[in-house]
């Protein structure tokens, strides 16, 4: 997952010429972003609309495209920026996940839905929701998101020590919640 | 955080990263293989149920792609490529949401089903009734306006062919003779109307010269039938010696063709002045009129009529005295 499944950087191949790189990366990346926004509580339509203006940004903004971090982790800060800014612009309810502790997904959309394993899905997101929402920001980027540390400290704007301890904190609550049940498949 | 705490974080640290040196470190850090790759194992899992999530479908995933990448590397700039962006817009828009379905569906309905039903129903309706509004040609019958009995005849007769005209002329002329040498009363009236018109006939009949408040007066203020028959006489007077008929005559005959049957001196005078006027040929006699039986102007039953008539109305003017002096004069002359 992210910059480091490709070759080369997608928007560095992109300002020298090359589609292909983009392509795979909006490819493996639209489904992802879209999770993103949903989790947040966007809805579907937003979702998308959201994940599109992703990448037109960062299709647009290739010719200043500096590769200092990750691709993903580069466009997570950009999916992250403009949800903020649809929700100042909705002037709506307070955000929820990641940049609002007080909101909780959809439960009419909550992932798990539609698995064959549907019960462990849906406690699975049960106990993810009842995560403070610092911890549960930080697990879902990292274990769902697949970013580094590093990248989460930098998209959040906190210490990196802060990141390693509600991450901490997170997966305890998780294992205490869910262990049983997901050690069963084990 | 205790030192414990701290050292799991490490370690959940270590298992995340991908450094080359995490798994050196965690063995460092006394970590039992089988306890990290457990504990990997349950985040692997966690990881995975989350991202099964399907917050998107296959399809609206491949359509999400192709419209990122018709807006990106495979963008159109042509007219083409915006109309086929508009409508995939369009038809992704009306396919998420149903209200925005039916809110199309009115659009079109309102565009183009309901003007073909307007025009139906329009097609169907019988033809409005028309009012049409027009001012009649002629004016409406009046049932209630008494038809006159005779009707002024349009062809007029040759005055000198009308009844007496020898004893009319022989008037004026001695009318001319009084005028000339006694100047006397006979032709000054007197403040009544019947006496202005008694005047005036001298005049004319001495002078020749026909006074024109006769033909300019209100005629529809003529207070009675004595003043109409002596207004009529002047009038005939005049036709007969000059030939000029006087528009007065219309007003002034109808309301006399009533007043003949009275029996009364007043009737009298008007059945006189309306033989008169058939003799004239100014109004069509009826049937069995004979003309040779009229009375000349200015004759001796006239003036004994006229007396009655003034005594009957209880006057006796000045001027009607000098008319009665006249009359010997005229003794035989007839009407």
């Amino acid at each position: 997952m992210g910059g480091s499944e490709f070759a080369r950087d997608p928007l560095v191949a992109l300002r020298e010429g090359d589609h292909g790189p983009f392509e795979g990366f909006v490819r493996s990346h639209a489904r992802i972003l879209v999770a993103f926004f949903r989790r947040q509580g966007a809805r579907p339509e937003e979702a998308e609309d959201l994940t599109q203006e992703v990448f037109l940004k960062l299709y647009r903004d290739a010719a200043r495209y500096r590769q200092e971090e990750r691709l993903l982790a580069f466009a997570f800060r950009i999916a992250r920026n403009l949800w903020i800014d649809s929700r100042r612009r909705l002037a709506a309810a307070p955000v929820p996940g990641l940049l609002d502790p007080s909101a909780e997904v959809d439960a009419g959309l909550a992932p798990g839905a539609g698995l064959e394993e549907g019960e462990r899905g849906e406690r699975l997101e049960r106990s993810v929701r009842r995560l403070s929402p610092e911890h549960r920001a930080v697990f879902e980027l990292c274990v769902i998101e697949g970013l580094s540390y590093g990248e989460i400290a930098l998209l959040l704007g906190v210490p990196r020590g802060t990141v390693k301890s509600r991450m901490f904190y997170a997966v305890r609550a998780l294992r205490s919640a869910l262990g049983d049940l997901l050690e069963e498949r084990t | 955080m205790d030192l414990g705490d701290e050292r799991e974080a490490r370690v959940l640290e270590l298992l995340f990263s991908r450094d080359p040196g995490a798994e050196s470190e965690l063995a460092h850090l006394g970590v039992p293989s089988g306890e990290a790759d457990a504990t990997r194992a349950w985040l692997a899992r966690v990881s995975r149920e989350a991202r099964a999530s399907p917050w998107i479908s296959p399809e609206r995933e491949e359509a999400l792609v192709r419209r990122i990448l018709e807006r990106t590397t495979r963008e159109d700039l042509g007219l083409r490529g915006e109309v086929r962006l508009l409508g995939a817009f369009l038809r992704d828009r009306l396919a998420s949401s149903a209200l925005l379905r039916l809110v199309a569906a009115s659009l079109l309905l309102e565009l183009f089903a309901l003007p073909v039903v307007a025009f139906l129903l329009r097609s169907g309706e019988p033809e409005q009734p028309r009012l049409v509004f027009e001012i009649p040609r002629e004016a409406p019958d009046e049932p209630f306006a008494p038809e006159p009995e005779e009707s002024l005849a349009p062809d007029l007769r040759d005055p000198s062919e009308g009844p007496a005209q020898d004893a009319l002329e022989n008037a004026a002329r001695r009318a001319r003779f009084v005028l000339t040498t006694r100047r006397g009363p006979l032709f000054e009236g007197g403040p009544e109307l019947a006496t202005r018109l008694l005047a005036a006939r001298a005049r004319f009949l001495a002078r020749g010269s026909f006074e024109s408040w006769l033909e300019e007066a209100p005629l529809a203020e003529v207070p009675g039938d004595l003043e109409r028959v002596l207004w009529i006489e002047v009038l005939l007077d005049r036709f007969q010696l000059t030939g000029e008929r006087a528009r007065a005559l219309e007003a002034l005959v109808p309301p006399l063709v009533s007043a003949r049957e009275r029996g009364d001196a007043v009737s009298a005078l008007a059945r006189g002045a309306i033989d008169r006027l058939f003799a004239c040929g100014i109004q069509a006699p009826p049937a069995g009129f004979d003309p040779e039986r009229l009375e000349a102007p200015l004759g001796s039953e006239w003036f004994d009529l006229l007396g009655a008539a003034f005594a009957a109305r209880g006057e006796a003017p000045p001027a009607l005295d000098r008319w009665m002096e006249w009359r010997p004069m005229e003794r035989g002359a007839g009407r």
